[in-house]
C-alpha cells in the first residue's frame, strides 16, 4: 500500500512538473516590462541626465556595430522579479535582445530596489566576458555607483566592455564555443603538453619502481622487530606552552549565482526562458 | 694440528647434518643418527698441539683426520672442508673457551632449496638480463654458520622537541588559523630481546641485516655436530663493538616509538637520551646459505636465511630493457592521456 502511494506521488510530480515550468515561464514573460529594443538605454529609475542618456546611446550603438554584440543599460526603482539577476535575464530574453542566432550581447542593470549592480551575458558574450573580466568591469562601475554618479557608472560599463571585446574570447574560455542556441560547449581537443608531462612522469616513476625492486640488500638501522611490546611503556607527551600566532585570510564575497555551473572561466546558468547566461553582480 | 671430524659409528665414514630430518646421515652406509647418538660416541676434544705457522699470512695449518691432507684455514674459520676428500673438518680449538657459541640455530633449508630460492627471488624482475637466473651461473653455494652477537637490554628513553597544534575557524569575512607552539617531552620504558649483529668482518652487514629476522625459538644449545657439512666462522668483532651497533638500533626504535602519534604536527626533535639497564650479550651461530653468482664477468652475492628461507640479493637490470620499458609505458600513457584530455 505504502509503495503504491509513493508510486502515484512520483507519477503525479513527473506529469505536473513540465506544466509548472511552462506556467512559471509564462508568468515571468507576462510580468517583464516590454520595451523598444532599439533604444538600448532604459532609465526607469531616472538616474541619468538627458545628455548622459544620449552619450550612453551613442556608445552603445558604436559598440554594437563594432563587435556584433548587443548591449543595453537598464535602471529600475522597483524590482518585481525579486533578484537583480532574474530581472536582467528576463528583460534581455523576453524583449528579444541579442545579435545573431545565439542572441549575443550583455546588459547592465542598476537595481535601486536591491541596491545591486548586475551584468548578464548571453551567447558569444559569455565567452568574451568570463568571471574575471566581469569582476574587473564591476570594479570600474562600482566606484561611480558608490558615489551616486550613475551616468559615469554606465559609461564606464560600456567602455570597459569594449576594451575586453577588443581582446576577444577570454583565455579561460578558449576551449569553448557557443552553439546556435547560445549554449557554451566545450571544444573537443586533446592537450598534448599535459599528456607528454603526465606520460613522462608516469613512465619514469614506473621504471624507477621496477629498478628499485631489483635491490634486495638494505641496511637496517632500527630494531623494531626485537622490541617486546608487552614490556613497552610509553607515557603521554607533556607539552609546555611557548607561543601562539594567529593569522587570517579575507573571504572574497561575490554575487555570482550559487546555482550556476562552471564552464571554463564563466559561471553559467539558465534564465526562466531557458536561455543560457553568464553574469555577476555586486551590491553598492 | 689435527682437525676433528664426525665419524659414522657404523662404518667410520664422515657424517653430514641433514637440515630436513634434523639428523646426521652417513652417505656410505645410510645410517641415520640423532644428536644423542653422536654424543654417546663422540670423542672428547683432543688437546691442542703447538700450532705450525704457515708461510701464508693469517693462515693456520691443519691435517685432515681422514686422509692426512694439509688444510689451510684462515684465523676465523672454525669449520671447513678438506679439498681432497671433501669431508667436513671442525677446528675445535676455535670453538672453545671464549669462542664457544652459547647457542646455534641449525640449518632447516637445504642447498637445493637455496637454489630454488635464488630462482624465486629472480622471478618477476622484468628488467633482469636474460639467463641471469640460470643455476649454471651459480659459481659457489656454501652453507655457513655465521657468528652473531645477540644483544638484549632494557632502555629508559626520553625525547624533547618543539611541536605545533593548529586550529582553524571562519567567520563570515575571514578564515582564521591559530598556531600554538609547545615544548614537548615524552619518555618510555622499552625492552629489546636478541638484536642481532654479525660478528664477522668477512660478511657484509647489510646482507646480514637483510635476511633478518631469525626465529629464535629454534635456538638450541651449541654442539659442534651441527657444523658437519657446513662452513663456520668464529667472531672477529668483539662484543663491545657489536654492542654499540645494537644500542644505536635500539635507540632509533625508541625514538620512532616515542615520536609516533605524539599529537603535535609538525614535531621537531631537539634532544634524545636514554639509560640502558639489564644488558646481556650472547654469542651464537646462525645459518646462512651464501651464493656467488657470476654473470658477464661480474660477481653477485646472494644470501638465504638458512632457517626461514628468506633470500636476498641485488639483481642486475638490463639498461636496454629499462629503456624499452620506459618507452612502452610512455607511449601507452601518452595515448591514454590524449584520449582523456580530448573527452573531458
Amino acid at each position: 500500500m505504502k509503495n503504491k502511494i509513493i508510486f502515484f506521488i512520483i507519477t503525479f510530480l513527473l506529469l505536473v512538473a513540465p506544466f509548472k515550468t511552462v506556467a512559471i515561464s509564462n508568468s515571468a514573460k507576462e510580468n517583464t516590462i516590454k520595451v523598444d529594443t532599439s533604444k538600448k538605454i532604459y532609465d526607469f529609475a531616472d538616474l541619468f541626465s538627458d545628455a548622459e542618456e544620449k552619450n550612453l546611446f551613442d556608445k552603445a550603438v558604436t559598440y554594437i556595430k563594432k563587435y556584433d554584440m548587443d548591449i543595453a543599460v537598464v535602471t529600475i526603482k522597483e524590482n518585481n522579479k525579486g533578484s537583480a539577476k532574474s530581472y536582467a535575464e528576463d528583460f534581455y530574453d523576453y524583449n528579444d535582445f541579442g545579435e545573431n542566432k545565439s542572441k549575443d550581447g550583455l546588459i547592465l542593470l542598476i537595481d535601486m530596489d536591491n541596491r545591486e549592480l548586475w551584468i548578464t551575458t548571453t551567447g558569444y558574450a559569455q565567452l568574451v566576458y568570463d568571471d574575471g573580466r566581469l569582476e574587473k568591469i564591476l570594479d570600474d562601475i562600482y566606484y561611480y555607483a558608490s558615489i551616486e554618479d550613475y551616468g559615469m557608472s554606465a559609461a564606464s560599463f560600456i567602455d570597459t566592455a569594449s576594451r575586453f571585446a577588443d581582446l576577444g574570447v577570454a583565455d579561460s574560455n578558449s576551449n569553448y564555443y557557443v552553439d546556435d542556441n547560445g549554449e557554451m560547449v566545450k571544444k573537443k581537443s586533446a592537450n598534448y603538453l599535459i599528456s607528454i608531462l603526465v606520460a613522462f612522469a608516469l613512465s619514469s616513476f614506473t621504471t624507477y619502481i621496477f629498478i628499485s625492486r631489483h635491490k634486495g640488500i638494505r641496511a637496517v638501522n632500527e630494531a623494531g622487530n626485537y622490541l617486546n611490546k608487552e614490556k613497552t611503556r610509553i607515557h603521554m607527551p607533556m607539552g609546555h606552552f611557548l607561543t601562539t600566532f594567529t593569522s587570517r585570510v579575507p573571504i572574497v564575497h561575490n554575487s555570482f549565482d550559487s546555482t550556476s555551473s562552471s564552464h571554463g572561466g564563466s559561471s553559467i546558468s539558465h534564465g526562466s526562458s531557458g536561455t543560457s547566461h553568464g553574469g555577476g553582480g555586486r551590491h553598492f | 694440528m689435527k682437525a676433528v671430524n664426525h665419524k659414522c659409528p657404523n662404518c667410520n665414514a664422515s657424517l653430514k647434518y641433514n637440515p630436513k630430518s634434523k639428523n646426521w646421515i652417513c652417505e656410505y652406509c645410510g645410517g641415520i643418527f640423532s644428536l644423542k647418538d653422536l654424543e654417546k660416541n663422540e670423542n672428547k676434544f683432543k688437546n691442542v698441539t703447538e700450532k705450525v705457522k704457515d708461510n701464508s699470512a693469517d693462515m693456520d695449518e691443519y691435517y685432515c683426520e681422514d686422509c692426512g691432507a694439509k688444510i689451510l684455514a684462515d684465523k676465523n674459520t672454525s669449520a671447513t672442508f678438506c679439498v681432497y676428500c671433501k669431508n667436513t673438518v671442525l677446528l675445535k680449538n676455535r670453538l672453545t673457551d671464549k669462542f664457544a657459541p652459547v647457542k646455534i640455530i641449525p640449518f632447516t633449508k637445504t642447498k637445493e632449496e637455496a637454489i630454488e630460492g635464488f630462482k624465486k627471488v629472480c622471478k618477476g624482475k622484468l628488467l633482469m638480463p636474460k639467463e641471469f637466473d640460470d643455476p649454471k651461473n651459480i659459481k659457489e653455494i656454501t652453507g655457513v654458520y655465521i657468528p652473531f652477537w645477540l644483544y638484549s637490554c632494557d632502555m629508559d628513553y626520553k625525547i624533547t622537541g618543539k611541536g605545533n597544534r593548529v586550529s582553524t575557524w571562519s567567520t563570515s569575512d575571514y578564515i582564521y588559523t591559530k598556531t600554538d607552539t609547545y615544548q614537548v617531552e615524552r619518555d618510555g620504558q622499552f625492552s629489546f630481546s636478541n638484536i642481532p649483529v654479525d660478528g664477522s668482518t668477512r660478511f657484509n652487514d647489510a646482507i646480514m641485516n637483510s635476511i633478518e629476522p631469525f626465529d629464535y625459538s629454534e635456538l638450541v644449545d651449541f654442539n659442534p655436530s651441527y657444523l658437519a657439512g657446513f662452513l663456520s666462522e668464529k667472531y672477529d668483532v668483539e662484543a663491545n663493538d657489536a654492542k654499540k651497533i645494537c644500542i644505536d638500533r635500539a635507540k632509533e626504535s625508541c625514538c620512532d616509538e616515542l615520536s609516533g602519534d605524539i599529537g603535535y604536527a609538525p614535531f621537531i626533535l631537539e634532544n634524545k637520551n636514554g639509560e640502558i639497564k639489564d644488558e646481556k650479550t650472547d654469542y651464537v651461530l646462525l645459518p646462512v646459505w651464501m651464493l656467488n653468482v657470476k654473470y658477464k664477468d661480474k660477481l653477485y652475492t646472494f644470501a638465504m636465511n638458512g632457517e626461514t628461507g628468506k633470500m636476498i640479493g641485488d639483481i642486475p637490470y638490463s639498461l636496454k630493457k629499462a629503456v624499452f620499458t620506459w618507452i612502452i609505458i610512455f607511449t601507452i600513457s601518452f595515448l591514454i592521456m590524449l584520449f582523456i584530455t580530448y573527452v573531458i
